[in-house]
């Protein structure tokens, strides 16, 4: 018998579970089929960027967080739990040399550039990219990799000199490798984190930094796409950063993002040293109910039920799927619908209502995901909950573009944390 | 003989093409102008199938006539052409009398058509539904519209035709009861690419300089080689024109300030043929005609899969969403009937989209499987009142509207271009006289013995086929170049595998100047697979740089996503939303892309106290007391912002000291 059964293993189900076991569940466990999820994130973690009606970005996040609707999530779960989740997860990674995370002024938003030369707005970072901050007024040189073409360097330099009141310089220069697959991302990194000799037998650090060093002029500071290892990231860093006698920063760039990897990663050891069990691979295939309570669910490797099929059964369950991106949210040409407990998700009726005529509009389907109780329950069309023991975190949380809010990372963290806390208060 | 008319064609679809080329072989002098590039209308939004007899028995003059052509075409375009054979298949329940009338009607005019029962059928294709009772084999087969077209207009100028593409026709003047001279704008950069002077400065199509009203033969002297397609484009003009004066009255005054305006030009042919297609109406409309053509708009839906070999049609009463039509590694489901005005009054809609799938899966169930790619729309117009929808009339405006000099072509089908070219082109040459007789059906279109002439052509003219991709771009055909990945040449689109120089070949155009990411899209297919260019449409546009500026570049960019997104709108549901989701978020989120830009200004330009929250939070939109700096409603003053806390930063390092 499980205390907690956590459905998925994205940022809201890593905290759930592990809020979860450090609260005092004894046994909780974490059904994340597909770790691959984190090559879509940036391992930016953004917790409110923009509000309404306003073009700059937020500055002070407490302040604006109050300002947002009642059935925000933030509102939802309340302010202090909001930093106690905060801290929490900021806690994870201060006093580990692992994965340094920053949380600068942690009160304060933190601006970075993009891999398009945008200035964009998160809150807690890596310190792989953390040299990168423009809100220091250092200058800065980007060097791209002719072999990479996720960052067109000269572009997104010449992007950044526009909108910032210092030097931003641009090269680009080979990797120093030949990849054998496109997009080399990875190829590139493993080769880093072996520190792989080159044809002329220099090991590749020092080549790469040797390639970059005639670039630089007087720039204090580095950025280079996020290419720089993937277990040995801080060691890779650190060479360049002595060899070149400047500080190296990465700019997280489209799939695959090695940030966002190494953030899954780190968080499944977290939640291994802890005792969460985590089941890789296998989705769940099916769940059984009685009343208002969910029973069990099943999973299986391959995704189809067998007599096999093994059977999780818990005493509370968190649904952190995803939203649309990650599956736990699907359409069909009729409807929308939550994947796993099929709990109900509110849409407008017909296609043509789901999308609006610009690329990056403010599209209805965006906010598909469940409605969420003051318990973030998901609830039924009539506002009661769907079952007693279900809560929602994450992004499968509907209602908001907490994309063009920026504010992904921390509605997941958030939520994550309050319906353990929740879900345990009930159990008890 | 002495005098040869000069003929004046309107329209550069398979039609209007299929004219030039006929009259240019009969010896008349011919001029063919395009507003866009060639195959823009109806031709490059059509189904592709090369029609079979079999499929109009049951009126046999257009049976006969499908049944010559198909086998004409394949004979002088068996390059364009791909001998895929149809079937016409019957459902269980499906109307047997239709499928008994299309047997006897085939039997009757001596059609080889097979027979084949549901076991036969599912042999060849055993995707089929399981409702299959029967078909029948036909000679169906895919046609390529845009080589097709090409071809055409490849083969009227090897016999001296004059094809001007990215030219519209903007006015037709009427005198005394006769059709006088045409005004054409040549589009200065066809593409909405951005502006370059090349130093040229002056139009590289014919004589319409500015004032000088020249007459055909000097025009046509000044060009000299007439084979200078899309010549329009060359040289680099100041856009503008009528639009900025709409309300110019058409009379001398007004002729003689549009002159002055040097991205118009007139021409003064013998005869007018216009062959605008859909859009005849509007060219007729130009002279004060009106033509008697109905419309209707047709949906299309591209999958991410083929599941035939053959095109297979379900043979019923109803007629829409009964075919899919097989393409390389895609499949083209079509095509829906709704009546429309015009072919302004298209709309598209997810509801044809639903029906194109349902009817569809019914017939192969595969293709309920893959993604739908995209949908796109057409518009059919055809003389109002003919029996069926590929009806054709010549419209003779000396009979109808007492005005000698033009002739308006209605209808057709691309199946029946080659005729309908040869019976327009028999009543031209009649009125002058002429009695030569077409050759169109004897001469094997350009390309036919070796398709590098009809790969050149499409370079040349700067059509691309989304059929046969990148064949302009094959290795070894500029230069010892090569397209493959490799060490130097890094891929750019994966889902396409569309590397660096076959954008950076692609933005190339005969005048050098860089071309929009459209264009670039066209050329090479990059975003146009799966990811609908979520994950590459950005690194497509810093390839144009530093070629185009920065803000040309973003707004190329722009320009593109849009296109990417109109065409996957109307098919969006399981994973092609998955998709649209995943790349929302890495436009708006990852790339911030949909908030304004944001500007920073230094301490100094912003003097930052650290205030109230309100304060703080309110400067952070302030604007333009801060001097100097261009300030804007976006801009910040960057010390509001985490500065890093107490992280260590190293000291900006001494020149020299770097240097090993
Ligand atoms: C949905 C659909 C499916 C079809 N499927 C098939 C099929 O499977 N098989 C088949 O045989 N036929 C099919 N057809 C029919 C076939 O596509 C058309 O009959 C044929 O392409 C028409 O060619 P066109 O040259 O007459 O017209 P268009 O291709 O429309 O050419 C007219 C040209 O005139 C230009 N023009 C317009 N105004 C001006 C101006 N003012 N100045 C200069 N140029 C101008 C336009 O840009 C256009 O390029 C289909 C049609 C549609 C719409
Ligand atoms: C037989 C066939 C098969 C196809 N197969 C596929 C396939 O396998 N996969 C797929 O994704 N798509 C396919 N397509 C779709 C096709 O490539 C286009 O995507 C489709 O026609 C939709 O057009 P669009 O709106 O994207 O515009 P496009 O046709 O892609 O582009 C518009 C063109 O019109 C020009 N233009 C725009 N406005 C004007 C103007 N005012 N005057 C002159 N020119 C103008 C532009 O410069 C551009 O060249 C197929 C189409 C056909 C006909």
């Amino acid at each position: 018998m499980t205390d907690v059964a956590v459905v998925g293993g994205g940022l809201g189900g890593c905290m759930a579970a592990l809020t979860a076991v450090r609260d005092g569940a004894e046994s909780v466990r974490v059904v994340a089929p597909s770790p691959e999820r984190y090559r879509h994130e940036t391992g930016l973690i953004d917790v409110l960027g923009y509000v309404p009606d306003r073009e700059t970005p937020v500055v002070r996040l407490s302040f604006e967080m109050r300002r947002l609707p009642d059935d925000h999530p933030y509102n939802l779960v309340g302010a202090k739990v909001v930093d106690e989740a905060l801290e929490t997860f900021d806690d994870l990674f201060v006093a580990d040399d692992g994965l340094p995370y920053e949380r600068g002024q942690s009160d304060r938003n933190a601006l970075f550039g993009t891999a398009t030369g945008s200035v964009r707005p998160t809150s807690r970072y890596p310190e792989s990219v953390s040299a990168g901050l423009l809100s220091d007024d250092r200058p800065v040189r980007l060097v791209g990799f002719e072999q990479l073409t996720h960052l067109g360097a000269t572009l997104v330099g010449d992007r950044l000199a526009e909108s910032v009141p210092y030097d931003v310089a641009a090269t680009s220069v080979d990797f120093p490798m030949t990849p054998s697959e496109y997009p080399p991302v990875v190829e590139f990194a493993r080769a880093l984190d072996r520190n792989e000799e080159t044809a002329d037998g220099t090991p590749i650090r020092e080549a790469l930094a040797n390639e970059i060093r005639p670039e630089l002029d007087v720039e204090p500071r580095v950025g280079v796409p996020a290419v720089l290892g993937l277990e040995e990231s801080e060691a890779v860093r650190s060479e360049l950063e002595t060899d070149l006698q400047a500080e190296v920063f990465e700019i997280p760039i489209g799939r695959p993002n090695l940030p966002g990897m190494r953030l899954g990663r780190r968080l499944f050891e977290v939640l291994e040293a802890e005792g969460v069990i985590v089941d890789e691979g296998a989705p769940v295939v099916g769940v059984e109910t009685a009343g208002e309570r969910i029973e069990n669910v099943s999973i299986a490797e391959d995704g189809t039920e067998t007599e096999d099929t093994e059977q999780v059964r818990a005493d509370t369950y968190v649904l952190a799927t995803g939203g649309l991106a990650a599956g736990g949210i699907e359409a069909d040409r009729e409807g929308v619908s939550e994947r796993v407990f099929d709990c109900h998700v509110p849409h407008p009726d017909g296609r043509e209502n789901w999308t609006e005529a610009e690329p990056l509009g403010d599209h209805p389907f965006v906010e598909f995901g469940v409605n969420v109780d003051g318990e973030l329950r998901p609830c039924g069309p009539d506002g009661t909950p769907e079952y007693d023991n279900l809560r929602a975190v994450g992004r499968v949380i509907g209602g908001r573009d907490f994309v063009a809010e920026q504010s992904t990372g921390g509605v997941a963290i958030s939520t994550g944390y309050a319906a353990a806390l929740s879900a345990l208060r009930d159990e008890s | 003989m002495g005098y040869t008319p000069h003929i004046l064609v309107i329209g550069g679809g398979v039609l209007g093409t299929g004219i030039a080329r006929d009259l240019a072989i009969r010896g008349l002098d011919v001029t063919l102008v395009e507003r866009g590039t060639l195959a823009t209308g109806a031709t490059g939004r059509m189904q592709g199938i090369l029609y079979s007899a079999a499929r109009f028995a049951d009126s046999p003059d257009m049976a006969k006539l499908v049944h010559s052509e198909n086998e004409t075409l394949r004979e002088i375009a068996g390059h364009c052409i791909e001998d895929t054979g149809g079937l016409l298949v019957s459902h269980a329940g499906d109307s047997d009398e239709r499928f008994e009338s299309l047997l006897e009607g085939c039997a009757e005019l001596d059609f080889p058509v097979e027979e084949l029962d549901a076991e036969a059928v599912r042999e060849r294709e055993p995707e089929l539904g399981g409702d299959v009772e029967r078909a029948l084999a036909v000679p169906d087969a895919v046609v390529d519209p845009f080589r097709l077209t090409v071809a055409n207009a490849k083969g009227a100028l090897e016999y001296g035709a004059e094809i001007r593409s990215h030219t519209e026709i903007i006015d037709v003047a009427v005198e005394d009861g006769t059709i006088g001279t045409v005004t054409v704008r040549r589009d200065p950069s066809p593409t909405g690419k951005p502006e370059v002077d090349d130093g040229r400065g002056e139009p590289a199509t014919d004589g319409g300089r500015p004032g000088e009203t020249g007459t055909r033969d000097d025009q046509r002297g000044d060009t000299d080689g007439k084979e200078v397609p899309g010549s329009g484009r060359r040289g680099a003009h100041a856009p503008g024109g009528l639009d900025t004066s709409p309300s110019l009255p058409d009379d001398v005054a007004g002729r003689f300030e549009r002159m002055k305006d040097d991205s118009l030009d007139e021409i003064d042919a013998d005869y007018v043929v216009n062959a605008a297609g859909p859009w005849a109406g509007e060219v007729a409309g130009l002279a004060g005609f009106d033509l008697p053509l109905s419309f209707s708009q047709g949906a299309m839906v591209v999958v991410d899969d083929c599941p035939v070999d053959a095109v297979v049609t379900r043979w019923r009463e109803d007629d829409e969403g009964n075919t899919v039509v097989p393409y390389g590694t895609n499949a083209l489901l079509g095509t829906t009937h709704r009546d429309v005005a015009g072919p302004h009054d298209v709309t598209e809609e997810g509801a044809e989209v639903d029906l194109l799938v349902d009817e569809l899966s019914e017939v192969v169930p595969a293709v309920w499987d893959p993604h739908a790619l995209r949908s796109y729309w057409g518009v059919r117009s055809w003389p109002e009142g003919a029996d069926s929808e590929h009806g054709f009339a010549i419209y003779d405006h000396g009979e109808y509207d007492d005005c000698w000099g033009m002739s308006s072509v209605l209808g057709g089908s691309l199946t029946t271009h080659r005729a309908v070219a040869e019976a327009v082109a028999g009543d031209v040459c009649r009125k002058f006289g002429i009695s030569r007789t077409c050759r169109t059906a004897g001469i094997p279109l350009p390309g036919s013995e070796d398709e590098q002439i009809l790969d050149d052509a499409m370079a040349e003219f700067d059509v691309d086929s989304p059929l046969v991709r990148r064949t302009r771009r094959q290795p070894g055909q500029r230069g010892s170049e090569t397209f493959e990945a490799g060490p130097d040449n890094p891929v750019v689109c994966e889902c396409q595998a569309v590397t660096r120089a076959e954008i950076q070949d692609a933005m190339r155009d005969e005048s050098g100047t860089a071309l929009d990411l459209n264009d670039v899209r066209i050329r090479t297919s990059a975003s146009m697979g799966e990811c609908q260019g979520g994950l590459c449409a950005h690194r497509l546009a810093a390839e144009l740089y530093p070629t185009c500026d920065s803000e040309t570049t973003e707004a190329t960019l722009d320009g593109l996503l849009a296109e990417r997104w109109k065409g996957q709108r109307h098919t969006l549901w399981g994973e092609g939303l998955q998709i649209a989701m995943q790349n929302y978020a890495l436009h708006a989120g990852t790339m911030n892309r949909k908030s304004e830009s944001t500007v920073l200004l230094s301490s100094r330009e912003a003097d930052v106290s650290t205030g109230s929250d309100d304060q703080e939070n309110e400067k952070s939109g302030m604007s333009g007391k801060t001097g100097g700096v261009s300030p804007s409603a976006n801009s910040v003053p960057l010390g509001l912002f985490d500065d890093g806390g107490d992280r260590e930063r190293s000291e900006r390092p001494m020149w020299g000291e770097r240097q090993r």
